[in-house]
């Protein structure tokens, strides 16, 4: 309890103020949705089953990811900028708790992503924009920022144990919004592409929010992606804890915590 | 001579010294990555869309990818102010023009390889059929936009000043280009007062001069855009320099040169 | 039993440079380390710049591991029991970092507060009371990027008692620090002292160690050059007078030809812009003085003065060098 339930919690809260006056968050969330939304209403309106709540749910998701991403990958590394990595690292506090509350405070935050797209879709193209199944739709949702939250808290330890995705994590911005079906169908992959898809939650929190957003997703279908996005999440968690005790043993070995 | 010498090699020591992460691999990683990733991204979407053929789409984001050195620039003039080393630069009797112009020209160099290894995506992964193209149009035209792109990353290095963060001012940028300049939607769907914003921007003139020149248009009649887009740029490299002098003798005035 | 104990601690740093052809060479930071620090003492670690001071902090505050030996911190060791030692210290690494600038003192304080499980119903209190201890009530509802120097690292220090730690390893806690806000700090260092805690206090300030510690330690090139109480660490310059010589101009010549004489026993330089100050210890006191001004014939000389060794002269003869 105190090492994890508090920290977290304590974390969260300090984030969500951080992140409410980080201009690079609010790009994340607000400007790059944005001209993501904008620039593929455009270039899908053309098609004849155009539904514009897919342009919302994707454009919506390309702002949580890159929340997750970003805040994933400069979790320990901000840190370390800030000058209190040593600081939190020597606490009772357990580190992938202060992780996890980074991230559950970005993806909250990152939610206003959708809403804002939604607001461009409605306002600026003048599109009536409906969720099908709303009910569903909101399991999905807080299903999809759990599952993309979880697979943040992994991204963390990794890329300090693995520099290049630290240094690169815009490279991997693209990437997710192509094998995760964020806006277009994986079905234009090629074939052999698709299990990469199927590994990844962002993949499967697409798969539900598009499939409640436009109503085509249901019943058993629906169960088995909602059990996919649990079942990611609690790997991720797992995954991610002996990952940070190797994070934090080698940089007591390296003695690269006040390294910036 | 030595304000060539102070050209070239101050250009390429401040972008060692700004990039000290750097390592052959993960430079590969980085050049070969993201144009392969933003290319792939806007085809595959292109592609669901349907609107245009998805070499409009190949051609269009290769010729935008020179934005990454852009990017480069434009937090290159933050990043001295955040390492403290900006006030010597100011006072040391270097020539401005040259520090402030040759800051561009190793990224130049660089823009060239981003622009090379996404055309390469473009044509062996993608299949963009350039067999009928004025190839002599074409390197110009990549040239063009790689040192158009480069100067506008100079403006937007010294505008960081004004808004204190170079990182949301050239993800704007770079979303803009992305939307604006014909890469990804035809000029002549957007509305009049964006198509305004269009021609404002480098690399615009760059995409239409490419297009001709890759369906084999004859070399003089995409020259008079590329020296447009050229004059685009320079004019952008030139408001950047004079802001930089501005915001000098501003912090000099208010005595805010380590701020600034 | 001892609070702290080092024993025959090793640490070694490999570094590397070159971007191709990578050269690899290992730093020796600690070379076979043993000391003790007993329950309630106020230790103070000594040494100059790059001499191990902080890497001992460091490992006994569970951030490094040893390369080599052991080490405990209430009886639990600082490698495998971090969870046993962490709840229990507080350290100070001071300077500019170490906090996060976009919130306000209070609320680093508040977070702190949780990440070392203070009990919630008494967070708001302790921090309260901690902050009026450091003296920045009036300021603690201001973002910490507005504070000058000594506020944070006030504000450091009010972070590292949230949880009343009986061990505190503070590191040149003064540093940067205005004359009057170095004294109050010190003189809330000794009234924790007087409440009982461990403390372990590195410095480049003679003077704050010779006032506030119990034992001290000096180490050079990772190791335990002295060790005593600074009366004892005294002593062993105590025959020593220290002749003081203002010179202008006084290069390695000098120095050289002074540290030959056999009646010398080691002299250290202080540079203070165009003057030289040079601290010559020798045995033969004031009779000294004419045969040192001889070996400076042909500078400009100003103040000459005899007095009796110091904790600094003890450091100095230990070292080598002043700082």
């Amino acid at each position: 309890m105190k090492r994890w339930v508090r920290p977290f919690f304590a974390t969260a809260r300090l984030w969500l103020r951080f992140m409410a006056t980080d201009r690079f968050m609010l790009f994340c969330v607000f400007f790059q949705p944005f001209f993501i939304a904008v620039t593929v209403m455009y270039m899908l309106r053309h098609q004849p089953s155009f539904d514009p709540v897919y342009v919302v749910v994707g454009s919506g998701l390309t702002g949580i990811w890159s929340v997750v991403l970003f805040d994933g990958t400069w979790a320990v590394q901000s840190e370390r900028g800030y000058g209190t990595l040593e600081l939190v690292v020597g606490s009772p506090a357990s580190m992938a708790a202060i992780v996890a509350g980074k991230l559950a405070a970005g993806v909250v935050f990152s939610l206003t992503s959708m809403a804002f797209c939604y607001g461009i879709g409605a306002w600026l193209f003048g599109y009536e924009i409906a969720v099908r199944e709303p009910a569903p739709f909101l399991v999905a949702l807080v299903l999809a920022i759990v599952s993309l939250g979880a697979m943040g808290v992994l991204l963390a330890p990794l890329a300090i144990l693995a520099r290049a995705i630290g240094r690169f994590f815009t490279i991997l911005e693209h990437p997710v919004y192509i094998f995760g079906g964020f806006l277009f169908p994986i079905l234009l992959l090629p074939g052999w592409l698709h299990p990469v898809s199927y590994a990844l939650p962002p993949y499967w929190a697409a798969v539900a929010l598009h499939g409640t957003s436009s109503g085509d997703l249901g019943g058993v279908e629906l169960l088995g992606v909602c059990a996919a996005l649990i079942g990611s999440s609690v790997a991720c968690i797992l995954l991610a804890l002996p990952f940070f005790r190797l994070v934090e043993r080698r940089a007591r070995v390296d003695g690269s915590l006040a390294l910036t | 001579m030595g304000t060539a010498r102070l050209f070239f090699v101050g250009s390429l020591f401040s972008y060692r010294a700004l990039f000290h992460w750097l390592n052959p691999s993960a430079y590969l990683f980085q050049k070969m990555g993201f144009p392969l990733v933003q290319l792939a991204f806007f085809a595959f979407v292109g592609r669901f869309g349907g609107a245009q053929p998805l070499d409009f789409y190949l051609l269009g984001n290769a010729m935008i990818v020179g934005f990454q050195a852009m990017f480069s620039i434009s937090s290159t003039i933050s990043d001295e102010r955040w390492q403290g080393t900006l006030p010597y630069l100011i006072g040391s009797p270097a020539n401005r023009v040259v520090l402030f112009f040759g800051r561009g020209s190793v990224h130049a160099l660089d823009a060239l390889v981003d622009l090379a290894a996404a055309f390469l995506f473009a044509i062996f992964l993608f299949g963009l059929d350039l067999s009928h193209a004025t190839w002599t149009g074409m390197l110009l035209a990549i040239l063009v936009a790689s040192l158009s792109s480069c100067a506008f990353g100079l403006f937007l290095g010294a505008a960081a000043y004004l808004v204190l963060d170079a990182a949301f001012l050239g993800n704007l940028a770079l979303f803009a280009i992305v939307l604006l300049t014909g890469a990804n939607v035809p000029l002549a769907e957007l509305p009049s007062w964006a198509q305004a914003i269009s021609w404002t921007l480098p690399l615009t003139r760059t995409v239409a001069a490419a297009r001709g020149f890759a369906a084999g248009g004859p070399l003089l009649d995409g020259l008079p855009l590329l020296a447009a887009d050229l004059g685009v740029g320079l004019a952008w490299g030139l408001a950047g320099f004079a802001l930089f002098r501005w915001l000098e003798t501003q912090a000099r005035r208010r005595g805010t040169l380590e701020g600034f | 039993m001892p609070a702290i104990v080092l024993d025959h601690v090793r640490r070694v740093f490999h570094t590397s440079t070159g971007l191709i052809r990578r050269k690899h060479k290992d730093v020796i930071a600690l070379d076979d380390l043993s000391l003790d620090v007993g329950d309630g003492e106020l230790f103070g670690l000594l040494g100059p710049n790059g001499a191990g001071k902080t890497t001992t902090i460091k490992i006994l505050t569970t951030l490094l591991i040893p390369t080599a030996g052991r080490a405990s911190v209430l009886g639990h060791d600082v490698v495998r029991e971090t969870g046993e030692i962490r709840p229990r210290i507080g350290f100070v690494f001071g300077g500019e970092r170490g906090l996060y600038y976009r919130v306000t003192g209070r609320d680093n304080l508040e977070y702190f507060a949780e990440l070392y499980a203070v009990e919630p119903r008494r967070i708001r209190a302790r921090v309260d009371e901690l902050l009026a201890l450091v003296g920045l009530t009036d300021r603690a509802n201001e973002k910490v990027e507005g504070y000058s120097r000594g506020m944070k690292q006030r504000l450091h220090l009010a972070r590292t008692l949230l949880h009343n730690p009986p061990v505190l390893f503070l590191d040149e806690p003064t540093i940067g620090l205005d004359p009057i806000g170095a004294r109050e700090l010190r003189e809330t260092i000794e009234r924790l002292h007087e409440e009982g805690k461990t403390i372990v206090l590195t410095t480049h300030y003679m003077f704050e160690a010779d006032a506030l510690c119990d034992r001290i330690g000096i180490i050079n090139e990772g190791k335990l050059v002295a060790l005593g109480t600074p009366g004892e660490l005294k002593r062993l310059v105590s025959e020593k007078s220290v002749v003081e010589i203002e010179t202008f101009g006084a290069g390695d010549a000098q120095l050289t030809r002074l540290r030959a004489l056999d009646f010398v026993a080691s002299v250290a330089v202080e540079r203070r812009e165009l003057r030289q100050l040079l601290r010559v210890q020798t045995e033969l006191g004031e009779r000294a003085v004419p045969r040192l001004v001889a070996v400076l014939d042909g500078l400009e000389l100003g103040r000459v003065a005899v007095r009796e060794a110091t904790l600094e002269d003890a450091y100095v003869h230990l070292v080598g060098r002043l700082e």
